[in-house]
């Protein structure tokens, strides 16, 4: 029904006479939302049975050694088999990865809006970062065993490492892309910078930071992968490492599902976090 | 009206640039508002109307000459919130509702001593919003976010409102309801002897709303005639068919043709 409201309203701009008469009464949404999850889900569903009846097809009739490629039948029974293991294991790569994305965003907002206050602050803290952003940082996870030792922090330090380029580049353009005149407006009533920037800048660059974030989070859980591959004891990538060292493809492939699974839910979540916060953004306008 | 001089003009110069080809934006604007007085100013595109706008309301420092509200400087009435800002672009913060925008004046720039505030929900029935005001802006009409533009600027009790094309992006049937909507607003309890400096492009704005309109000339931008406007108030649709009226529009455009023509 919100959907509906603001095609409408968009409908109404130019015509000052469509005037409703007041808000009217939302019906439930239940029955849209079940009728939008289908139209959405049917057709990835579908898909990916097609993929995986596929596969499952060309392991049987080539009859493929397990060692080389599993059957997703057999990942799907590994998951089965011990599914408290790969949950606990995914569990200590999302904290990482989690831990890691709010580090990394963190610290790029902040030095974004520093750096949207003044030109000098820009000059002097955009060419580190851009050093941040060059380092290949596969190149220095086993120095980060080294000085973190093993467990969370390195992989907090990897992830937080990897997204914090993109959302600091995206939050340093939203903190600048306000509009003019309410800028303007707000200079008219002798508003403080820190004003400006909480009630007018913040705001304007949530949808520059929720575009940042939507691809930045799954990055966020290579990040967690990669240190786990160098230093983990624990977590879905030490779990994938150790596997394949065993030619234990059942385990290393419903390792890889966890992951994909895990990815899939960050991303829905943000797209939804975002939905709800940026009800008011065009990019929300559309079906 | 009164004789009561609220804004005065002196001898301001605009330059915009240095060097080989500075441009001169406004040369020497010498004007007097009085208190409760209703102002237009009018020219073609490019004469420094807008810009001269802006330095009224304190969002620009003239390159010389000043502005005194009040016998003060335009940034002092700024921090004291007497100053109504109207653009052309309503300018809504699309993540606040209506009662949210209208409300925003009074929220920033808190002072302990500020207690003038008007009430928002008030000022949004006031111009015909009642039941909009938990709607946001994307819900609303262009017209509609206009009203919430104009319920905003009002809400800190302004003794001076700047106007610059407010209703310049509307369709002209908008445009006209707009005209009497804010001839009605500033008229009511809400903007007791309010000041209005309105920038307009349309002759038939400038004499259906003025006490008095100025004619600007471009390059550099100058004061080229000034037109006082006889009507009585308060003035309703009927007054746009009259000879009286019509006669003003006629010497308005003569003087646009004489000055404003580059």
């Amino acid at each position: 029904m919100s959907l509906e409201t603001s095609r409408t309203g968009v409908n109404a701009r130019g015509h000052e006479e469509t005037r409703r008469s007041g808000p009217s009464p939302r019906p439930s949404r239940l029955g849209d939302l079940l009728r939008k999850a289908v139209v959405q889900a049917v057709p990835a569903v579908t898909s990916l049975a097609i993929a995986f009846a596929a596969w499952e097809a060309w392991i049987e009739i080539k009859d493929v050694k397990p060692y080389l490629v599993p059957a997703p039948s057999s990942v799907v029974e590994r998951l089965y088999a011990d599914p408290w293991f790969f949950a606990s294991e995914g569990f200590k790569t999302l904290e990482g990865a989690l831990l890691g994305f709010l580090l990394g965003a963190g610290v790029a907002i902040v030095l974004a809006s520093l750096m949207s206050q003044a030109r000098f602050l820009e000059r002097s803290i955009f060419p580190l970062a851009i050093l941040i952003k060059v380092t290949p940082i596969v190149a220095i996870a086993p120095l980060l065993t080294i000085w973190f030792g093993f467990g969370l922090m390195p992989k907090v330090f990897i992830a937080a490492l990897i997204v914090f380029f993109p959302i600091m580049v995206n939050a340093l353009i939203g903190f600048r892309s306000v509009n003019p005149t309410s800028l303007a407006l707000l200079e008219s009533l002798s508003a403080s910078r820190a004003e400006v920037f909480w009630r007018l800048r913040l705001p304007s660059a949530l949808p520059y930071l929720f575009a940042a974030f939507r691809f930045s989070i799954p990055l966020s859980v290579i990040g967690a992968v990669v240190a786990e591959w160098f230093s983990g004891d624990r977590g879905l990538g030490s779990v994938i490492y150790i596997a394949n060292n065993n030619l234990d493809m059942q385990t290393a492939f419903a390792g890889v599902f966890m992951l994909a699974l895990l990815g899939v839910g960050l991303f829905l979540l943000t797209a939804e976090v975002e939905r709800r916060l940026l009800f008011w953004h065009e990019s929300n306008w559309a079906d | 009206m009164s004789n009561d001089a609220h804004i005065s003009i002196q001898n301001v110069d605009m330059v915009y640039g240095a060097g080989q080809r500075p441009l001169r934006a406004l040369a020497g604007i010498d004007l007097t508002v009085g208190r409760g007085e209703f102002v237009s100013i009018i020219g073609p595109s490019g004469c420094g109307k807008t810009t001269l706008l802006r330095i009224v309301g304190g969002l620009q420092e003239p390159t010389s000459g000043r502005v005194l509200i009040d016998g003060r400087p335009p940034r002092q009435a700024q921090r004291e919130k007497q100053i109504g800002f109207v653009f052309q672009d309503p300018s809504l913060l699309p993540w606040r509702s209506v009662i949210e925008n209208v409300r925003l004046p009074l929220q920033v720039n808190r002072r302990r001593d500020f207690s003038a505030g008007k009430d928002p929900s008030a000022l949004i029935d006031l111009v015909g919003l009642r039941e909009f005001g938990r709607y946001y802006p994307h819900e609303l009409s262009g017209g509609m976010q206009q009203r919430v533009a104009l319920a905003r600027s009002f809400v800190t009790s302004p003794s001076v409102l700047l106007m610059d094309e407010p209703f310049g992006a509307l369709d002209e049937i908008t445009r006209s309801a707009m005209r009497f909507e804010l001839m009605r607003v500033w008229r009511s309890e809400a903007a007791p002897d309010c000041t209005v400096v309105f920038v307009t492009h349309s002759i038939a704005e400038a004499v259906l709303l003025s006490d008095r309109v100025i004619v600007m000339s471009p390059q550099p931008g100058r004061i080229a005639a000034s037109l006082d406007i006889d009507l009585s108030r308060p003035r309703g649709e009927e007054i746009e068919e009259t000879q009286q009226f019509v006669d003003y529009t006629r010497r308005l455009r003569a003087l646009l043709r004489e000055h404003a023509l580059v």
